[in-house]
């Protein structure tokens, strides 16, 4: 019982750490919540499903099953991208440089924008998953490791070493994380600050993207207003692990899934959501740099 | 008599000492440069003072009171006040309203007070508006009293913050670079408001990279250098200290 | 290619062209290929000709006729003697609607009163003191629960209940600005966030005293002297009687030196505290002199509606609380009170559209950060002394 709660909570907390990646990239460059990424990722959970739905219709799902999945997840990806774009360049890049409200307001505009956008084009019910991963599962002294879970898992991981490696050592990496010490200074060595920016985001939709469509896969139903509440979860997951530290986001997430997991398994189910928030304020209260955050003096 | 006086004074930030075991005292009614290169300190050494950042060891006493451990606003209400070094007044405000802020401990009264205006919340309003005209006045501000502080000019943004200093009724005044970005003829003007400043009573501690501002104005001077203070005494002492020479000009080399 | 790239960004047709092909496309696989094209054309039109007005106004000066009849307008409204007149006229004829209109209308204005209540006092923290506020509801929503609960459970009076449910919120509010005390811009945004969701989530389960999501039903109407204030005419009086009060006290504290300290918080925390503001304090005094109009205006929607339920009180309704403080302009009491009267009445502007609401309310913040960050009104304010 214990050790299966560990697992559905490492599960989860994979996906809430791909989703925390993006909130800690764009703040780490930004210093902007990125209200709307949570939406980003029901648009990835939508776009997969709607994929695979008219790859079902134009046959090449029953040619390969894994083709019109690989398939479906890429496009997505592709789209969540250019939502990310466009979402920086329409409703951000405006705003750099007035007070640190605005941004803020205008990103839960964006978020209440597409939540609604979807409800209208797709209807307010639930969309389910067409399709259900069952091969093999491991079972172990009475825990079961499903082969979807080992799937969401490892993918996670090797998501989180390439993005690790991808700002650690590619150029790119390396402009992105002088732009997120400063700006200003970065730009006057030679680096385009907005196609940094621009790129971060590209990133983030992408991997926010990746969750949507692992959470539509494992949990088989989606509706539209899952991402506000993931969003809130993943931005609590990055401030657990320091925002702004890429690692810190990981660990962040798999700490929380695991929290939520063990919370409604031993505690109460009923407060799910709850927990997140609680931890979320205790954190914030006790250490506000986060686990792997520096703290910061304002400079007089 | 002293006014101020600082224990070994250390603050550290991680690894970085940006002061160490700083001592001085600061008698009551003088003006006291506290001179140093540029990092050596100065401005941590002001914000131990006035409680934005705590001292890491040692005490701060202000007329013999230990004051390392009290807040801001606490030091501020004992009657220590200062500028700072980039201008930070309420921006969206007007001039008179920012003297007017700084008031605020001065004018003593209750919620209820203002809900019902009462005799006393009227009063007291009156006489604070009319203290901060004065003191708007005495820093040579009395044109634009109604103006957006945001449309001064830099200089008087710099005036507007002494006078909102003046409005706390302090009995130390600390200044962060008053002068800096000014041209001769605004820094002639600005020692002019502190040798004015000083005529009341008020005793002033000086932060400025024009020497001759310093030497000419001040009684006393402190130099620091990378977190220590290497010389303190007056003017004319200081100016011969080999240690000072050195901080500032460099090693002479003796072949 | 630059010279192409040069011609999207400044021939209109072009550039309208270009924008609503990428906007058709990123919506193709949710609204399908007919809506998308719709869409297509529906922005190619609107850049065209927002290009083009824009390439003009470079090159004539009579575009800004309309700027010009706009600035005239708020000339008008904003000399403060006028805004005295302004709000006489506003006021007395508040006072004359419910004779006008239909019980409709008056249901209407009923919500847009407690609405102002609401943004009055979210101005206090957001506005006056900056500290972003996103879980208004929460407290909305204590001061709606506390009505209740005590009503039903006990059958205490209206009456009795008002400084009740007002503690109550702000009781909520002390709370709430523990955190905030340490905390600065995003952070506390999300923790008033997580306030407001746990409240609420809190209402939802805790079955056996709030009974869940079916809510609380059966709750008492106020009533004076024995006269019951259940009629909508009398209620909205009643509404109408808070907001005046509400208005009077908070305009008298924002002008006395609690409301100064507040300002200069806003301003620079740092230099506030160095003149002697005990930022501390004053933190915590906006946020329980704010929650305590929300506690107001929970008690007067849950004796409205006579019901309440967790529903009510989702982060949305934080959300349209907030953009009233912001349509009205951050710190402009006058003109939140506006901000609450549009947005209250909104539904119904725009009716027969109403599924599209959320779609424009969400659009209206981002345009209104982009364009006039200030609120409709703006800056209005003039030197007092």
């Amino acid at each position: 019982m214990f050790f299966q709660q560990v697992i559905n909570g490492l599960t989860l907390g994979c996906v809430y750490a791909i989703i925390a990646l993006g909130y800690t990239m764009v703040y780490g460059i930004l210093g902007l919540i990125n209200f709307a990424h949570g939406e980003i990722y029901m648009l990835g959970a939508y776009l997969s499903i709607i994929f695979l739905g008219l790859f079902t219709v134009a046959g090449i799902t029953s040619y390969s099953i894994v083709l019109s999945i690989f398939l479906s997840l890429l496009l997505a990806v592709i789209f969540c991208s250019a939502f990310g774009y466009t979402m920086e360049k329409t409703a951000y890049k405006p705003l750099r440089g007035s007070s640190r409200l605005s941004p803020l307001i205008s990103a839960i505009g964006v978020s209440i924008f597409l939540q609604n956008f979807v409800m209208k084009t797709q209807g307010a019910t639930d969309k389910v998953f067409p399709y259900k991963f069952h091969f093999a599962s491991i079972d172990f002294l009475g825990v079961s490791l499903t082969s979807l879970q080992m799937l969401i898992i490892c993918s996670s991981f090797l998501l989180m070493a390439g993005l690790y490696l991808f700002t650690k050592f590619s150029k790119t990496g390396r402009a992105m994380r002088a732009t997120s010490q400063d700006a200003l200074m970065a730009s006057l060595v030679g680096i385009n600050v907005d196609r940094v920016i621009s790129v971060t985001f590209i990133i983030g939709a992408g991997l926010a993207a990746v969750a949507g469509m692992m959470i539509a896969s494992y949990y088989g139903v989606i509706n539209y207003y899952i991402g506000y509440i993931a969003g809130i979860k993943a931005f609590t997951a990055a401030v657990l692990g320091g925002i702004g530290s890429i690692p810190g986001a990981m660990i962040g997430g798999l700490a929380l899934g695991l929290v939520e997991s063990l919370g409604s398994a031993y505690i109460s189910a009923e407060y799910k959501d709850a927990y997140a928030f609680g931890i979320l304020i205790i954190i914030l209260m006790i250490k506000p740099s986060g686990l792997l955050g520096r703290s910061s003096d304002q400079k007089v | 008599m002293q006014i101020l006086e600082a224990r070994g004074v250390s603050r550290y930030f991680g690894g970085i000492k940006a002061l160490e075991d700083v001592t001085f005292r600061i008698p009551r009614g003088t003006i006291t440069s506290i001179i140093g290169p540029n990092g050596a300190g100065k401005t941590t050494l002001f914000n131990c003072l006035i409680g934005i950042t705590k001292p890491s060891k040692g005490a701060v006493f202000f007329c013999g009171k230990d004051i390392t451990t009290m807040q801001p606003h606490e030091i501020c209400r004992l009657g220590i006040a200062r500028t700072f070094q980039n201008i930070r007044l309420f921006k969206s405000m007007f001039v008179l309203e920012n003297v007017v802020v700084a008031q605020h401990t001065r004018a003593e009264y209750s919620v209820m007070h203002s809900i019902f205006s009462t005799k006393k919340f009227l009063d007291t309003e009156k006489s604070i508006t009319e203290k901060s005209l004065e003191i708007i006045e005495f820093a040579g501000l009395h044109e634009h009293a109604h103006s957006p502080s945001q449309s001064l000019s830099y200089g008087s943004q710099k005036r507007l913050e002494i006078a909102r200093a003046l409005a706390t009724e302090p009995e130390l005044l600390l200044l962060d670079e008053p002068t800096a970005g000014m041209n001769p003829s605004e820094t002639e003007d600005i020692m002019g408001l502190i040798k004015k400043i000083q005529s009341l009573g008020i005793t002033i501690i000086l932060i400025e990279h024009d020497m001759k501002l310093v030497m000419n104005a001040s009684d006393f001077i402190v130099v620091l250098d990378h977190g220590v203070k290497i010389s303190e005494g007056r003017p004319d002492e200081v100016c011969k200290d080999p240690q000072v020479i050195e901080a500032y000009l460099g090693k002479e080399v003796v072949y | 290619m630059n010279a192409l790239f040069a011609a999207f960004r400044t021939n209109p047709m072009l550039k309208g062209a270009f924008t609503g092909f990428w906007t058709g496309i990123l919506i193709l696989p949710f609204a399908g290929p007919r809506t998308s094209f719709m869409v297509f054309l529906v922005v190619l039109f609107c850049v065209a000709v927002l290009a083009v007005y824009k390439k003009k106004s470079f090159s004539s000066s009579r575009c800004s006729i309309f700027s010009e009849k706009y600035r005239y307008l708020l000339s008008i409204i904003s000399s403060d003697l006028r805004i005295k007149a302004f709000l006489y006229i506003i006021t007395a004829s508040a006072v004359l609607f419910p004779l006008m209109l239909t019980s409709y209308y008056l249901d209407i204005f009923i919500m847009a009163g407690i609405y102002m209540l609401l943004a009055l006092g979210l101005n206090v923290i957001v506005g006056l003191t900056g500290q972003l506020h996103l879980g208004f509801a929460g407290s909305y929503a204590i001061g709606a629960y506390t009505y209740a609960l005590l009503n039903t459970y006990f059958g205490l009076s209206f009456w009795l209940c008002l400084p009740v449910s007002a503690l109550s919120a702000s009781f909520a509010g002390i709370l709430l600005s523990m955190p905030a005390i340490r905390l600065r811009g995003d952070y506390l945004a999300i923790v008033t966030l997580g306030f407001g969701e746990i409240t609420r989530i809190v209402l939802n389960n805790w079955d056996s005293v709030t009974r869940g999501p079916n809510g609380i039903s059966g709750i008492a109407a106020p009533s004076v002297a024995g006269i019951s204030l259940s009629g909508l005419r009398r209620y909205y009086y009643l509404v109408m009687a808070l907001v005046v009060l509400a208005v009077f006290i908070t305009k008298r504290v924002e002008q006395s030196r609690t409301g100064r300290a507040w300002m200069a918080i806003r301003e620079d925390e740092i230099a506030a505290s160095s003149m002697g503001i005990n930022t501390t304090k004053y933190k915590i005094y906006a946020f329980v002199f704010g929650s305590l109009w929300a506690g107001v205006a929970g008690q007067l929607f849950a004796a409205k509606m006579q019901f309440v339920s967790p529903e009510s009180f989702t982060f949305i309704e934080s959300v349209f609380i907030l953009c009233m403080v912001i349509l009205g302009g951050l710190g402009n009491t006058y003109g939140v009170l506006i901000g609450a009267f549009i947005i209250a009445i909104l539904p119904e502007a725009l009716r027969g559209i109403e599924s599209y609401r959320m779609l424009i309310v969400g659009l209206g913040l981002v345009v209104m950060m982009i364009f006039r960050p200030q609120g409709i009104i703006g800056n209005m304010k003039k030197c007092r002394y």
